[in-house]
């Protein structure tokens, strides 16, 4: 059990190299014609050995001294290995000038963001009812309530800390998960309508490509916010002493890995979707982009006005550290839950 | 799958970022095609710049100033609340002889570089059927 966090990551890793569009292996933005270059092929194996290596380790530190410490060598090593293939792949293509005789352009697709999307509600819905649901019964239960509460619960879900019944422990995470839900379901208006960013070798197919991840993409993340709704809704009944369904925290687990690998069979952004696609013309490609990716990892564009852009190298979507935005939010979620603690 | 109520048309721009034209002037020229190929109407608005810039991944300022050129072309209406929207010009004299002006500049280029006059004119004549075809044709 304390191994487990630590395996799911290194799945997620191991897998991560083929989940990424093929321009930009390990954060760094090739021509397509290079995506199949022998010195890619080979740090992708290279990193996917590490990670194997560097997993071994992590459950040893798991099983050793706990979870948390096996998660930060899990990270940590991959990192590392990330790191490498990064600036192998980039010292390749600055030496053999793959950017070379290249016309590097950006590009735009106007009419996918002016296309009108409904908002998905029916998908929203059960997110929106368990949330409401929860409140209501935690104010229904409170003057019934006495004794103890568990306030905190450790990695695999054991019960760590208790507290005195107060306005505090009861609702406290009800107000989480407000907070989470509507968090969620404000990303999933983001991911129906947000920034797109095309791949110039074939912008049509790319725009269709977009269509169809917008859709998948709003529907995890709305199946997200259901699934946590139902697990702070079974966290609930038991500090509202209703009922103890500790069993079904392993809902969160499988929920989580099924919403997970529907996101992974599309790829990132979309980028494993078919679609009927055109053949480049061999001289137009995507600008070379890599100056504003910190580490591969961190977008940091000045001039962009974007504010959430895809990911490079992982799933989803992360913040431009250009924008001034952008830092608030991240204190807003650091010092959210150090404030509730 | 366009909508009855925005008359945002699909466009699709591409800039390229080392050229030696500046981007917000291949983003006037590539509207300026639009609307004579017919890809963009009388009516028709714009992205608005902020969206445009964000999908692009490029500055505001350059978007603005594309869209101010072509507002002092007379080419796009500029309102607060409506954005950017198409203007098909009528064709004042003052811009016809600016245009002129610079027409005569890209022929004499032909001349120049050894095109007969009558190469040069079917070569225009080609372009401009090429303006007269149905919209949407990218």
């Amino acid at each position: 059990m304390n191994a487990l966090p630590v395996l799911l990551l290194a799945a997620f890793e191991w897998l991560m190299p083929s989940l990424i569009p093929r321009t930009v292996p390990f954060g760094v933005r090739i021509p397509g014609a290079r995506a199949a270059e022998p010195v890619v092929t080979r740090q992708r194996r290279i990193y996917r050995y590490g990670i194997v290596a560097v997993s071994a380790a992590a459950v040893a530190a798991a099983l050793l001294a706990g979870p948390l410490p096996g998660i930060v060598v899990e990270i940590a090593g991959a990192f590392a290995f990330f790191q490498v293939a990064r600036l192998t792949i980039r010292s390749a293509k600055r030496r053999e000038n793959w950017y070379g005789g290249l016309r590097q352009v950006v590009v735009a697709d106007t009419s996918l963001r002016a296309e009108r999307r409904p908002y998905p509600w029916l998908w929203a819905l059960p997110s929106i009812a368990v949330t409401t649901a929860t409140v209501i019964l935690g104010v229904v239960r409170y003057p019934h309530l006495h004794g103890q509460v568990a306030t905190h619960y450790d990695i695999a879900g054991r019960p760590d800390r208790h507290a005195a019944v107060s306005p505090f422990s009861i609702f406290g995470p009800v107000v989480v998960q407000v907070l989470l839900t509507a968090m969620l379901l404000g990303l999933a208006a983001t991911a129906l309508r947000g920034t797109a960013r095309l791949d110039a070798e074939d912008p049509q197919a790319a725009a269709e490509r977009q269509r169809r991840f917008r859709v998948i993409e709003t529907r995890s993340l709305l199946g997200l916010a259901a699934l946590f709704s139902v697990v702070f809704l079974l966290d609930g009944l038991s500090r509202f002493q209703i009922a103890d369904l500790a069993w079904a925290r392993v809902l969160l687990p499988i929920g989580l890995v099924a919403v997970l690998a529907f996101l992974l069979w599309a790829g990132q952004n979309g980028s494993r979707l078919r679609v009927q696609g055109q053949a480049a013309d061999g001289r137009t490609t995507n600008e070379d982009d890599d100056r504003y990716w910190w580490f591969g990892m961190f977008y940091a564009n000045r001039d962009d006005p974007s504010l959430i852009v895809p990911k490079r190298f992982g799933i989803g979507r992360t913040v431009n550290l250009g924008h001034p935005l952008a830092w608030v939010l991240l204190v807003a979620t650091l010092a959210i839950p150090l404030i509730l603690q | 799958m366009y909508s009855n109520q925005s008359q945002e048309t699909g466009l699709l721009i591409s800039l390229e970022v080392d050229s030696a034209i500046p981007l917000y002037l291949q983003l006037r020229d590539r509207i300026v095609q639009a609307i004579a190929s017919g890809e963009l109407r009388d009516g028709d608005s714009l992205p608005p710049t902020r969206r445009l810039a964000a999908d692009l991944g490029i500055n505001m300022h350059t978007v603005n100033k594309a869209y101010d050129m072509l507002r002092q072309e007379g080419l796009i209406r500029l309102g607060r609340r409506t954005g950017a929207v198409v203007r098909r010009a009528q064709g004042g004299d003052s811009e016809i002889a600016e245009w002129e002006a610079r027409a005569r500049t890209l022929l004499a280029e032909a001349v120049a570089k050894g095109l007969t006059p009558a190469e040069a004119l079917a070569r225009c004549q080609t372009i401009l059927d090429d303006f007269d075809e149905p919209a949407g044709v990218a």
